[in-house]
């Protein structure tokens, strides 16, 4: 029994060092990249402060305008559809794909943020380690905000696409 | 008897301090209501999008009004003319999202900082 577990702990370790490994090795400073780091620490936190202050009015306008475009035309056309008994099932289908897009957006938008304060917090003179990996998740962070967006697009594209379709139909084309 | 001795003056400090008493209640009830809304602004990420907080004055006045949206009515026939119309708006603002093609690019990217 002892063995066994033994063994178990030995291949739970292996398969852990597999996990590990590729992050710690991305996060791994070289020299120069640590001196560039303590050396240019206060105009690199200049720079990510503006990004926040650009990406937080990035995210009030572009949140804003996707809510509009739900609220003001894509909830009412469908209940124009519905009132008028036409088939409103795709539509609908993508209107709540868009919905699930427009939370994931936010949720994703507050954890980047989250992420980027923490890493303003971080003193990148004396902790350049611990910088550059909190840098490297906030990169991650926002690649996932830009991939809400994308697929906020996606669905504003394919709605468009149903309504010309729609359009067809009723032309007779 | 004895126990009524020793509590008597302590009920008439809370009575001959009414107002104190009344102070340190309402003192406490705000700073349980400041603290319960101040963790729901934090929480519910109102704060992250609250531009007026100090950092954010250079961006505050960049704000989109979003007055040009307009509503499109959820009532009336399916006709090509209402589908027209709502083509229209709706093509002008999906345009406007996907030109603005948010969160782009990699300014994050360790080199675009200068870290190399």
């Amino acid at each position: 029994m002892k063995r066994y577990i033994a063994t178990l702990s030995f291949l739970v370790f292996v398969g852990a060092l597999f996990f590990v490994s590729p992050s710690s090795a991305q996060t791994e400073l070289t020299a120069s990249q640590r001196q560039a780091i303590q050396q240019d620490c206060e105009s690199i936190k200049a720079d990510l402060t503006q990004l926040h202050a650009r990406d937080a009015l990035l995210r009030v306008n572009m949140g804003q305008h996707y809510e509009l475009i739900s609220t003001r035309l894509i909830s009412r056309f469908n209940a124009r559809l519905v009132a008028n008994g036409l088939e409103a099932g795709r539509f609908i289908t993508v209107s709540d794909d868009y919905t699930v897009n427009l939370s994931l957006f936010r949720a994703s938008y507050q954890e980047y943020e989250r992420d980027l304060t923490a890493l303003l917090r971080i003193n990148c003179r004396e902790n350049p380690e611990s910088f550059y990996e909190s840098l490297l998740t906030v990169r991650d962070s926002r690649l996932v905000v830009h991939s809400n967006v994308v697929e906020l697009n996606k669905n504003l594209s394919t709605y468009g696409e149903f309504v010309d379709a729609l359009d067809k139909e009723i032309r007779g084309e | 008897v004895n126990n009524k001795d020793s509590n008597t003056p302590k009920q008439s400090f809370w009575v001959d301090h009414k107002l104190l008493l009344l102070l340190v209640i309402a003192i406490s009830i705000v700073l349980t209501l400041t603290g319960i809304s101040l963790s729901m602004y934090i929480s519910s990420g109102a704060s992250q999008l609250d531009l007026s907080r100090p950092g954010y004055q250079s961006v505050q006045d960049q704000v989109e009004k979003h007055e040009g949206i307009k509503e499109y009515s959820a009532v009336g026939q399916i006709d090509p003319g209402a589908i027209a119309e709502f083509k229209d708006l709706y093509n002008e603002q999906a345009e406007k999202a996907r030109q603005a093609d948010a969160f782009s690019g990699d300014p994050l990217n360790p080199t675009s900082l200068g870290i190399e």
